[in-house]
């Protein structure tokens, strides 16, 4: 008769044990969801951790058929793959590609000795490309503001044959810098290269004149958006002050001008053909690093 | 070489990423850049369909354009052919190099960060179209396409399009392009020749002219026959007796020399194939059978392996049809990273048609636009941890901001400056209003010209209604309070009209002249609205915009029209006659319709031609522009 004792203790432990071996229908769920799931979320963390170790990022707009895309295709065959570039049709979506500059070039390696092994290493960073056309812009318009972009460069034909349509899209641009610059407050400036392209055409303008012609442009442009048509989202009460490009009142718009509001504007010329942005973007690109 | 492939009937193949970079092409003749460029443009941007050509082709200068998109991938398969060839086998073509090319690279075009690809393409390509001429019986080519025993070892080494489960593949491969008569084996491992009298693809060694800048050539042929142990594993009831067939036409011995040791590996494999084969292979291969086969031609060993991979594609696209529904595939839809197929997409779809239609989006653009976002989903993945609708509402926005967002902004003060800038004594700018009866035409007429006004204009009012009795007097009205409101602000309005019943046409020319004389700046003509089903009245409007020659002609859309908006948009849209259209549009009386801004989407979507203005109220300073993001907000609220 000692068996009772035992007996007594058995079931709870018997019933453990049973369901332990004969999950019920939830519990069976619920372990498979687990399974399953944590190599998912594992994935998922190792995923976007990569992603947040992020290069800095170069933006490239401007109008379509500017070169944007051939600017980054070639300044990505030559520091990476050491191949031709390949050819470009109008683009429809943003691109980024890892490019490379020598560290030489780097802002932070001014006082550094040639000789010192430092400067034979690499600085990697991202190009940006976003498509030119005029439905698509606000893919490049939200990138601006973006903290993880480092400098802006707008790629635009030197024949400049639409000097208005370039304006725009430019006015666009600065406004939204201008914008991320304030929001920022004091912080570093924000950084855009007017990066005159196709200067091998015959019909190329000089990039003197292209910044004149744009400057003037843009003058008459903030002059009549001020005075524009609302917008529809404006209820004409208020605050119905326009934002105004640049510091100062109407007179000459001047890129110079706009170093004031935190931004700061290079103009320079070049050719994707005779292959001068390696050495030209990749010396402003490395001034911003 | 270069001789014998011009013969081709396409000019040119490309395959491009949407990003814009140019993977892979073929260019039998040159052809500018400038016409697939203009093709994305007007085409897969701005979404304009030619009349006529139901969105399947794109003609531009002598050439037609055919596509045909891999979304999964982003990329974009475009022939340019010249106009004057019909050709049937465009569409298989683009259909099959679609398939042929994602299997073959798509690995490597996932990759982030680069653009190039490892791509060897060229023989697959020819191949194909050379397949495809042939049976056609087009203008055959009659080259074999450059595939050799050289060549082949490096096909596989660059290419690698064939890992490890091979054998399965291959079966797939040797059971597919048999004939259901034929007396040929597809089981030919290298350059085949044809049986038929003919001979024309006799077995060429000529080493492959690779396009860009091809690497050396080994000499390897050990990859011919590691391919070759499948195809004879052909044991299926169906082919297996055709293999044998083969066998005994002695086919096999080839002038190439590539020792091919296949048949022991074959037989081993055998049964693992059979049980591999799934009811979908099974369908499938029926299906190329017949598509592939022509009886006369023995297929070369790259057509083999191309038809492998053909098939092994349309396996993949069937067999994932069928997992929508499985518990992972209700997984996936939580978690994210699930490939989008129609089936998925349905009912989310339908739902945003609805949704749309309630916005008063005209049914028929509400259905254009949500086919075309579900075209642009399918194969796409969904991100991480979004569902279905949430992908379809984040597409439906971005169509939506696509449609709305104009090619080229506005900016009225700028253009009538830049007009006005010449020489002294140049045309005004004049801008003519349409629209259907009762919209809002004068109002809006008069609420512009408060806004020209202000910014310090000399404008005349021309009153080319001269239909509607009335017209002329209200118009004179508001010219009145205009000048009042005016005059502190130191604009000049006048009104300018020459009663009813006369030629509206010639009215408005003369208006320009009286303008143009006294040096006013702006004209703006107001017209008498019309029914745009009314043909006669409609059919005036092109003498009229001859006559006027209006710099910008914009019609007035109420925001309460629904259905019918599609149909105005369009017929005032193509009532002006030589390449004249409408310039914009102003929605008026939005202040009265809440949310429900689809007449927005409706008449944008059946013109491409953008909102300009919109119509707030009953005041003169009531004229907006559009904000995109304003609309899209109600549209998707
Ligand atoms: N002559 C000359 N042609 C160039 C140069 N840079 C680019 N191009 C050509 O200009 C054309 C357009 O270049 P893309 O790079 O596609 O232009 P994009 O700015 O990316 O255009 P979207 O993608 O439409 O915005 C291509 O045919 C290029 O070959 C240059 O420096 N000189
Ligand atoms: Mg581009």
């Amino acid at each position: 008769m000692e068996d009772p004792a035992p007996l007594l203790d058995s079931p709870p432990s018997h019933s453990f044990m049973t369901s332990l071996f004969n999950p019920s229908l939830p519990v069976l769920v619920a372990a498979v969801f687990v399974i399953f799931l944590t190599p998912l979320f594992l994935h998922l963390f190792v995923f976007n951790s990569r992603a947040a170790t992020n290069l800095p990022t170069f933006l490239l707009v401007g109008p379509a058929g500017g070169g944007k895309t051939s600017l980054m295709t070639a300044f990505e065959s030559e520091s990476e793959t050491g191949k031709p570039p390949p050819d470009t049709r109008t683009s429809q979506t943003p691109l980024s590609l890892e490019c490379s500059i020598p560290a030489s070039l780097a802002g932070t390696s001014k006082y550094r000795s040639g000789n010192d092994p430092s400067m034979k290493a690499f600085k990697r960073f991202l190009l940006l490309d976003t498509p030119g056309h005029g439905k698509l812009r606000h893919l490049a318009l939200t990138q601006v503001a973006s903290p993880v972009i480092r400098g802006v460069v707008f790629v635009l034909d030197s024949s400049l044959t639409d000097v208005r349509g370039t304006a725009e899209y430019l006015y666009e641009i600065l406004l939204a810098l201008q914008r991320s610059a304030s929001v920022a407050g004091t912080g570093p400036p924000k950084r855009l290269l007017i990066a005159c392209n196709k200067s091998d055409v015959f019909t190329a303008l000089p990039a003197s004149k292209i910044q004149k012609l744009l400057e003037e442009e843009i003058t008459k442009m903030r002059v009549s958006r001020a005075k524009g048509i609302l917008d529809v989202e404006d209820d004409g009460e208020g605050d119905t002050e326009k934002e105004w490009l640049g510091e100062g009142g109407e007179g000459l718009f001047e890129f110079k001008g706009m170093e004031e509001v935190g931004v700061e504007v290079e103009v320079k010329g070049g050719s994707v053909e005779r292959k001068e942005w390696k050495d030209r973007l990749g010396a402003w690109v490395g001034g911003c690093l | 070489m270069a001789e014998e492939t011009a013969r081709s009937a396409l000019d040119s193949f490309e395959i491009v990423t949407t990003s814009g970079i140019l993977l892979w092409s073929k260019k039998y003749a040159p052809v500018n850049p400038s016409i697939v460029n203009s093709f994305i443009s007007d085409v897969l941007i701005e979404e304009r369909v030619q009349p006529g050509t139901d969105g399947k082709y794109y003609k531009k200068d002598s050439y037609t354009l055919k596509w045909v998109a891999a979304n999964d991938f982003g990329l974009i398969f475009i022939a340019v052919y010249q106009s004057l060839l019909q050709l049937t086998w465009i569409d298989e073509l683009l259909d099959t190099v679609k398939k042929l090319f994602t299997s073959l690279y798509g690995e490597q075009l996932k990759r982030p960060h680069t653009s190039t690809i490892e791509c060897h393409f060229d023989n697959y390509f020819d191949s194909r179209i050379a397949e495809l001429e042939r049976r056609s019986g087009g203008p055959a080519r009659f080259t074999a396409p450059p595939v050799s025993a050289e060549q082949t070892p490096e096909l596989e080494k660059w290419d690698a399009p064939l890992p490890p489960p091979i054998p399965g593949i291959l079966r797939a491969k040797a059971g597919s392009p048999a004939p259901p008569t034929s007396h040929l084996s597809p089981a030919i491992p290298d350059v085949l020749r044809p049986k038929s009298p003919s001979g024309l693809l006799t077995a060429t060694k000529r080493p492959s002219r690779g396009a860009r800048g091809r690497r050396g050539v080994s000499s390897a042929h050990a990859s011919s026959g590691e391919e070759s142990p499948a195809r004879n594993s052909n044991n299926t009831k169906k082919s297996g007796k055709k293999l044998r067939i083969w066998d005994a036409d002695g086919n096999a011995d080839e002038d190439d020399g590539a020792v091919l040791d296949y048949s022991a590996r074959g037989a081993s494999t055998d049964d693992e194939v059979d049980r591999s084969r799934s009811k979908a292979t099974y369908i499938d291969q029926k299906e190329w059978g017949s598509t592939t086969s022509r009886g006369e031609f023995v297929l070369k060993d790259l057509d083999m392996e191309v038809n492998a991979i053909l098939r092994q594609a349309s396996e993949k696209e069937a067999s994932s049809a069928n997992t929508g529904y499985s518990a992972f595939g209700f997984l996936r839809n939580i978690v994210g990273g699930k490939t989008l197929t129609k089936a998925d997409l349905e009912t989310a779809m339908a739902a945003m048609t609805e949704h749309l239609s309630r916005k008063n989006v005209a049914r028929e653009a509400a259905l254009t636009l949500t086919s075309s976002v579900e075209a642009s989903l399918i194969g796409q993945k969904t991100a991480s941890f979004q569902s279905i609708e949430a992908t379809v509402k984040t597409a439906v926005e971005a169509a939506l901001r696509k449609i709305l967002t104009p090619t080229n902004s506005l900016d009225l003060l700028r253009e009538i400056q830049t007009k006005r800038a010449g020489p002294h004594g140049a045309r005004p700018y004049v801008i003519s209003i349409v629209g259907v009866n009762g919209v809002g035409k004068s109002t809006n007429l008069s609420k512009i010209c408060f806004f020209l006004l202000q910014n310090k204009f000399r404008v005349l009012i021309a009153a080319c209604d001269t239909f509607r009795s009335g017209a002329v007097e209200q118009l004179r009205v508001h010219a009145r309070n205009l000048k009042e409101l005016s005059q502190r602000e130191g604009g000049v309005v006048e009104l300018y009209e020459k009663g009813y019943g006369k030629d509206a046409a010639n009215i408005a020319k003369d208006a320009v002249a009286y303008g143009q004389a006294e040096g006013f700046d702006v004209v703006l003509i107001d017209t008498a609205g019309r029914r745009h089903n009314d043909t006669r009245l409609m059919s005036s409007l092109e003498k009229f915009a001859k006559m006027a020659e209006p710099d910008k002609i914009l019609m007035v859309g109420e925001a309460l029209v629904g259905t019918d908006s599609v149909a105005q948009a369009r017929n005032f849209n193509g009532a002006f006659g030589g390449g004249r259209g409408l310039d914009g549009f102003i929605i008026s009386k939005c202040d009265t319709v809440g949310d429900m801004v689809g007449t927005l989407i409706s008449m944008v979507f059946a013109t491409g031609i953008p909102v300009v203005f919109l119509g707030t109220g009953q005041n003169y300073q009531d004229l907006r522009t559009l904000n995109i993001a304003w609309a899209v907000k109600l549209l998707m609220s």
